[in-house]
């Protein structure tokens, strides 16, 4: 594999490569840093997501905190509270901080696509003896072709 | 070494048929030199003559054939007879089989697949040779714009009398035999073996066999169907279709006249090694399992590729590497698609439960 291991990389951190492809990116992983750190870097990435969103990761006294903190909230008066209307400036900060966060999932989306999912697994065995008996037998239309082949006994595919 | 090594073999394989030809009549080593107009015309006449002389004479006989793939020889020994109308009788004498004693063959003729070795192959008669006591006709099949010993792909040893083909053999280019089919013994004339002892039924190819059009209905559902392979020498000259059962196969026939190439197409990758010597190959693997035929078996694009052959070695390599064998590093589809994969996969990790 001569090419560095691109978006297979996602996949293979997921364990979606089938046993050829899987092998075939561990030799390449053997010779190539750059995958190497690839791997690595998206094995944190997805570490790191899986952390940020552990629920068993909320403090213990979470609830409590938050009871504690209405009891200490002042009770609303009759006149709403005045709400600023954001300034042109900032509406404009916003916008921009929205479209970074979405060209940033959008971009990541893609690079962390992966490839497209595959076939199933071909359920023939592709060693099937079944396969050198169709193979003598269409051979014998060539003129002149020794009939060795067609010699072999024909097992139910 | 290796021709050392071949050049043995086929000693042994000349030693064991009992010198069919005579030696010194291969047509190189012929000091009297071409005798006979060399003309492709002639040589492609006599060929039709001697398919057409194998249908419709009554004749009987005993052949030997050499394989030799990746040194590794192999031998068979067949004793044939055919009676006009009823197809081959062949009993394979040696390897002893217990399951294909005698088998019927119908080798039906077809001028398209005459015409192949005349397109690929400049056809002579290069010279006279004597088999089994017989007068023979040489004809070879040459490579075009290869000159010298490589040229020579097939040569044939016609019988001047019946015209039938006494002695056929198939070099690679390095100008080594790498199948070799002689009768030792050869009479014509009405069988003495009664087609009532055939045993198996008329082998014929099985699945169905697909027009055209229906080859270009499985292209624009995805399947893949070269329609020559290995430098274009070899044509697509029949597609069946497997379908007994929930797992098409697509099998894909090619021959340039002298050899012939099956690949089988399935779609699916393949789960874990099948049996045979894992190899590299331009990035992907591929499992060989030498023998006549060579069988290679690997995974490509979407599908799962069988390669059955009787050709050379190095045309089977060919063939292999002019077909998918690995997986494509880059996805093809489009951009919404991919956005939405790439999502879905954060959002399986995200996903304490997946």
């Amino acid at each position: 594999m001569s090419a560095h291991l691109g978006l297979v990389v996602t996949a293979f951190v997921d364990g979606e490569l089938d046993h050829t492809r899987r092998e075939e990116v561990l030799a390449h992983l053997a010779h190539c840093d750059a995958c190497r750190a690839e791997v690595e870097g998206v094995r944190r990435f997805k570490l790191a997501l899986r952390d940020a969103a552990d629920v068993s990761a909320v403090p213990f006294d979470l609830t409590a905190r938050l009871l504690a903190a209405t009891q200490s909230t002042p009770q609303p008066s009759f006149v709403g509270p005045v709400r600023r209307r954001p300034s042109h400036h900032g509406r404009l900060r916003r916008t921009a901080v929205s479209s970074a966060f979405v060209m940033i999932g959008f971009g990541g989306a893609l690079s962390l696509a992966g490839p497209p999912p595959r076939g199933p697994v071909a359920p023939v065995d592709p060693t099937s003896a079944q396969f050198v008996t169709d193979h003598g037998a269409t051979s014998s239309e060539v003129p002149f072709t020794e009939l060795t082949t067609v010699s072999v006994s024909r097992p139910s595919r | 070494m290796r021709a050392r090594y071949v050049a043995l073999v086929t000693g042994a394989g000349a030693i064991v048929s009992g010198l069919p030809c005579w030696a010194g009549t291969t047509p190189g080593l012929n000091t009297d030199g071409p005798v006979v107009s060399s003309t492709s015309v002639r040589a492609q006449r006599l060929l039709e003559s001697a398919a057409a002389s194998s249908r419709t004479r009554s004749w009987q006989g005993v052949q030997h054939i050499v394989s030799v793939r990746d040194g590794h020889p192999t031998f068979t020994v067949l004793r044939l007879s055919h009676v006009p109308g009823s197809g081959h009788l062949m009993t394979v004498v040696t390897p002893e089989t217990s399951d294909a004693a005698k088998v019927a063959v119908d080798q039906p003729s077809d001028s398209h697949m005459l015409s192949l070795l005349s397109q690929h192959y400049d056809l002579a008669v290069v010279g006279r040779a004597v088999c089994i006591g017989r007068k023979a006709l040489v004809v070879e099949a040459r490579r075009r714009g290869v000159s010298g010993a490589s040229a020579v792909a097939g040569r044939f040893w016609l019988d001047a009398d019946s015209h039938l083909v006494l002695r056929r053999e198939v070099l690679d280019t390095a100008g080594s035999v790498i199948s070799s089919a002689a009768f030792v013994e050869m009479t014509t004339g009405p069988s003495m073996v009664p087609v009532a002892q055939v045993e198996q039924a008329p082998v014929h190819p099985s699945g169905e066999l697909l027009s055209n059009e229906a080859l270009t209905d499985l292209e624009q559902e995805g399947w893949p169907v070269p329609r020559t392979i290995t430098s274009a020498s070899f044509d697509l000259f029949e597609a069946r279709l497997h379908d007994d059962g929930a797992t098409p196969v697509l099998q894909l026939s090619y021959s340039d006249g002298l050899s012939t190439l099956s690949l089988f197409v399935q779609r699916g990758w393949l789960d874990g090694d099948p049996a045979g010597t894992a190899r590299s190959l331009d990035g992907g693997t591929v499992w060989i399992e030498q023998g006549a035929p060579e069988r290679v078996v690997w995974s490509g694009g979407e599908f799962t590729w069988t390669l059955v052959s009787d050709a050379a070695s190095e045309t089977v390599s060919e063939a292999v590497r002019a077909l998918p064998h690995r997986a494509s590093l880059v996805d093809n589809d489009g951009v919404p698609e991919r956005v939405w994969r790439g999502m879905a996969r954060v959002g399986g990790w995200l996903n304490p439960f997946d």
